[in-house]
C-alpha cells in the first residue's frame, strides 16, 4: 500500500518536472539558436526574438512579407501573424 | 485680479488630446494592437499641429513668446526656491523647457516607433530600445511637468490647470 502510494507520488513528481521541463519558454541562447535555425531553414529572415503571452514571437520576413512567428514551448509554431 | 485669455482653444485641445492619446498608449492600450499604431500616428500629427501652431497660432501659443532661454530658467528657479513672485502670463521660462523637452522626446518616440514598423527596421532591436527608453522619460517629464503645474500655482495662486480648461487666467494685478 505504502509501496504503490510511494510509487504514485514518484511518478506524479516525475511527470510534474519533465511538464514543467518543457513547459518552459525561456529566452535562452539555446532557445534562440534553436528558433532561428529552424525559421530560417523554412525561408524566413529573423530578426528579433521575444516572449509574448508564454510563447516565443520570432520577428521574420519572408518573401517581402513581414510576420510575427509565435512558436509554444516545444517550438512548434502556433501561429503567423502578418 | 484681472482675468486674461491666455491660451487659445487649440493649444486646449492639443494639449488635453495628447494627455488622453500619450496616457493611452503609454498605460492602457496593448503595444502590439494595431490600435497603439493609430494612437500613435494621431499623437505625431498632434505634435506636428503643435509645431505649426507655434509660428501661426495665438500669441501666446508661438514659440516667438517663450523661445528656451537658460538663464530665465535659472531666475524662475531662484523664485521659486525663495517664495518671490513674478507672474509670467504665457509660459513660464521653466514651462517653456518642458514643452521643447515633452515635443522633442514625443518625435523621437513616434519616429522610433514608427521605424519598427518598416521593412527595412522590421525585427531590428535598436528603435525598440529608443522607442522605450523615450517613453520612460516622457513619462517622468509628464510626472514632473504634473508636480511643477500644482507647485506653481500654489506658489503664484494662478490656477494653471483650470487655464488650460479655460483658457482663462486670473492674474494679480
Amino acid at each position: 500500500m505504502f509501496k504503490t502510494t510511494l510509487t504514485a507520488a514518484i511518478l506524479a513528481a516525475v511527470t510534474a518536472t519533465s511538464a514543467f521541463a518543457t513547459g518552459m519558454v525561456e529566452l535562452t541562447e539555446e532557445n534562440i539558436a534553436t528558433i532561428t535555425e529552424m525559421l530560417t531553414a523554412e525561408g524566413h529572415e529573423v530578426g528579433k526574438i521575444k516572449l509574448e503571452d508564454g510563447m516565443y514571437e520570432a520577428y521574420t520576413k519572408k518573401d517581402g512579407e513581414k510576420l510575427e512567428v509565435f512558436l509554444d514551448a516545444d517550438f512548434n509554431i502556433v501561429k503567423i501573424e502578418d | 485680479m484681472t482675468r486674461e485669455k491666455i491660451w487659445d482653444p487649440m493649444v486646449r485641445l492639443f494639449h488635453w488630446t495628447l494627455v488622453l492619446c500619450f496616457a493611452g498608449n503609454a498605460l492602457i492600450i496593448d503595444d502590439e494592437s494595431d490600435l497603439h499604431l493609430y494612437v500613435g500616428y494621431v499623437i505625431i500629427g498632434l505634435v506636428a499641429f503643435r509645431l505649426i501652431w507655434g509660428f501661426v497660432g495665438g500669441r501666446y501659443a508661438r514659440f516667438a513668446s517663450f523661445p528656451p532661454s537658460a538663464q530665465d530658467a535659472v531666475e524662475q528657479a531662484r523664485d521659486m526656491v525663495s517664495g518671490r513672485v513674478r507672474i509670467h502670463k504665457g509660459h513660464t521660462p521653466l514651462g517653456a523647457l518642458m514643452i521643447y523637452n515633452l515635443l522633442a522626446t514625443l518625435a523621437l518616440i513616434g519616429l522610433s516607433g514608427w521605424l519598427m514598423t518598416t521593412d527595412m527596421f522590421w525585427g531590428v532591436e535598436w528603435p525598440e530600445e529608443v522607442h522605450e527608453v523615450a517613453v520612460s522619460w516622457a513619462e517622468l517629464s509628464v510626472v514632473l511637468h504634473i508636480f511643477a503645474v500644482i507647485f506653481e500655482t500654489k506658489r503664484t495662486r494662478v490656477n494653471l490647470p483650470r487655464a488650460m480648461v479655460t483658457g482663462y487666467k486670473d492674474l494679480p494685478e
